[in-house]
């Protein structure tokens, strides 16, 4: 016998009260405080009074950071984030490894210079190999030979010294490509003017196949916040669109690109109650409904992924996607 | 008139208060008599609390467990049933789809009027109001432990409820594809 799961379980109650709450005809409490305050002793009214004045006083401190909802917000830092603290990673943990090889760890420096039999002459001269350079052949020996590893070595410095790293210049280093082409930069274009993001993605978009979606109608309001455009060797990686509405209320439209070969999903869990099947246009993807009023929808298209999610309405979710444009 | 103090608690927290109590004992009066005795007594015993944002969770507990006492004085326990506003908006879905998810909504409603107050209590709580088990526990002054297993008791008992019926639509469907 098959069991229910209890994580699927845990959703569905979720969903059934808040359903069951939304339906809930609340009266109005203006006529209740009314009725409550004649069951409130009057003679202890200001003292309970003062106690409320007290713990609202105490409450009215600065917002905490939520790094939850800043991460939601900025979906495309995270991806530089991760990035970074990946490659942060990679040095802490061949840090050993390179101080064994300045401490004259032989059997390492032989891997290094049996690697790069091309340059066989050029490291028998490096004897006395500096951290930046025994680095850069630990570097050769997983990939195939750079052919100038001078900015190599300082970008590796910066990461393991002091990390003084830009959005602008920030090297990315893949395991499955080589290190002569390694030197990858993302260019990040920040607009809060619409009319200067619309020019500019109408100047990407010309260059490519791909169809890529600008919102055309925000829902009631909402109003145009920031975009990003995100290009990595003159390709696009991503177009990040967000409308801010009330009560702080955020809708972005994220789309993400990926090269010939590179293989993406959703990410989405079918199994999960929340997520509902949907077509957009021609593309097959998924609806999700989670708590609080969030709702997502992502597919999947021939070169890229777009998520259009925020605090709306299903109904309002679905006029904003009928309403993308090209 | 600026508003005082309390009222502006009262105004701040009334909703969800009355909502937990409502999905507690399904029923309007019960939920607004259980709405106003919980700030009155959450009113008088505000000198307990340290933190304002706590206010919420902790005036929706009391509540949640007054509810609980006006049940056991008139017991009842209604559900709404106007499911088809419910019905999948997806336009790929098909009516067997839209179907089963009503049906799936329906069982989880048949399966909460089955449970005892206290377990419907605990599941609202946890669920509707997403407090921790030991926010849960501090209000109530109950010990975490007894929280705890009263909350693993509820899930147990809603997963047994519910695995019938999927073992009988699975049998359904399994006898209608080989016609």
């Amino acid at each position: 016998m098959t069991k229910l799961k209890q994580k699927h379980i845990d959703n569905m109650l979720r969903q059934t009260f808040r359903e069951e709450a939304e339906k809930i005809v609340v009266p109005s409490s203006d006529k209740l405080w009314a009725e409550l305050q004649s069951r409130l002793e009057p003679h202890k009214i200001p003292e309970l009074e003062e106690q409320a004045g007290n713990l609202l006083a105490k409450g009215t401190k600065p917002e905490k950071f939520d790094s939850f909802t800043f991460w939601k917000k900025h979906r495309y830092l995270a991806g530089i984030a991760a990035a970074c603290f990946l490659m942060l990673i990679v040095t802490v943990s061949t840090l050993p490894e390179i101080l064994a090889f300045i401490q004259g760890n032989k059997v390492s420096m032989e891997m290094g210079i049996r690697s790069d039999s091309a340059d066989q002459a050029d490291l028998m001269e490096s004897e006395n190999l500096t951290l930046e350079e025994s680095f850069t052949l630990q570097g050769i020996d997983e990939g195939p030979a750079a052919p100038n590893n001078g900015k190599m070595d300082l970008s590796i410095k910066g990461l393991v010294d002091d990390a003084p790293m830009q959005i602008e210049s920030f090297p990315l280093g893949r395991g499955d490509e080589k290190s002569d082409t390694a030197e990858e930069k993302l260019e990040t274009l920040f607009f809060t003017d619409e009319e200067n993001f619309v020019s500019s993605l109408r100047k990407s978009k010309f260059h490519y196949t791909e169809e890529i979606w600008q919102i055309k109608v925000a829902p009631k309001d909402f109003s145009f916040k920031s975009a990003v455009i995100t290009n990595k060797e003159n390709s696009l990686l991503n177009v990040f669109q967000e409308y801010e509405g009330p009560e702080g209320k955020i809708m972005t439209l994220i789309q993400e690109f990926f090269n010939d070969g590179e293989v993406l999903d959703s990410g989405i869990n079918t199994a999960d109650s929340l997520t509902h099947p949907i077509q957009v246009g021609s593309y097959s993807g998924h609806l999700l409904r989670q708590p609080y009023g969030f709702h997502m929808v992502i597919w999947m298209q021939n070169n890229s992924r777009v998520t259009l999610s925020g605090q709306l309405s299903e109904e309002e979710l679905f006029e904003v996607l009928n309403s993308l444009e090209k | 008139m600026e508003q005082s103090n309390l009222e502006k608690l009262y105004h701040q927290h009334f909703n969800k208060t009355y909502r937990s109590a409502y999905l507690v004992t399904g029923d309007h009066q019960l939920a607004e008599d259980a709405a106003q005795e919980a700030f009155l007594k959450a009113f008088a015993n505000m000198e307990k609390l340290r933190d304002i944002e706590k206010f919420g969770s902790w005036v929706s507990v009391i509540a949640a467990n007054y509810s609980i006492d006006l049940l056991r004085k008139k017991k009842r326990m209604v559900f709404t049933d106007s499911i088809a506003i419910h019905a999948d908006k997806n336009p790929e879905a098909s009516p067997q789809d839209s179907w089963e998810k009503i049906e799936t909504a329906q069982e989880v409603r048949d399966a909460l009027l089955l449970l005892e107050p206290d377990e419907r209590e605990i599941l609202v709580l946890k669920y509707f109001n997403d407090l921790s088990i030991d926010e849960i526990a501090s209000a109530i002054e109950t010990p975490s432990g007894t929280i705890k297993s009263r909350l693993f008791r509820a899930r147990k008992k809603m997963q047994k409820l519910m695995q019938p019926k999927k073992q009988e639509k699975r049998l359904m469907n399994k006898v209608s594809s080989k016609l």
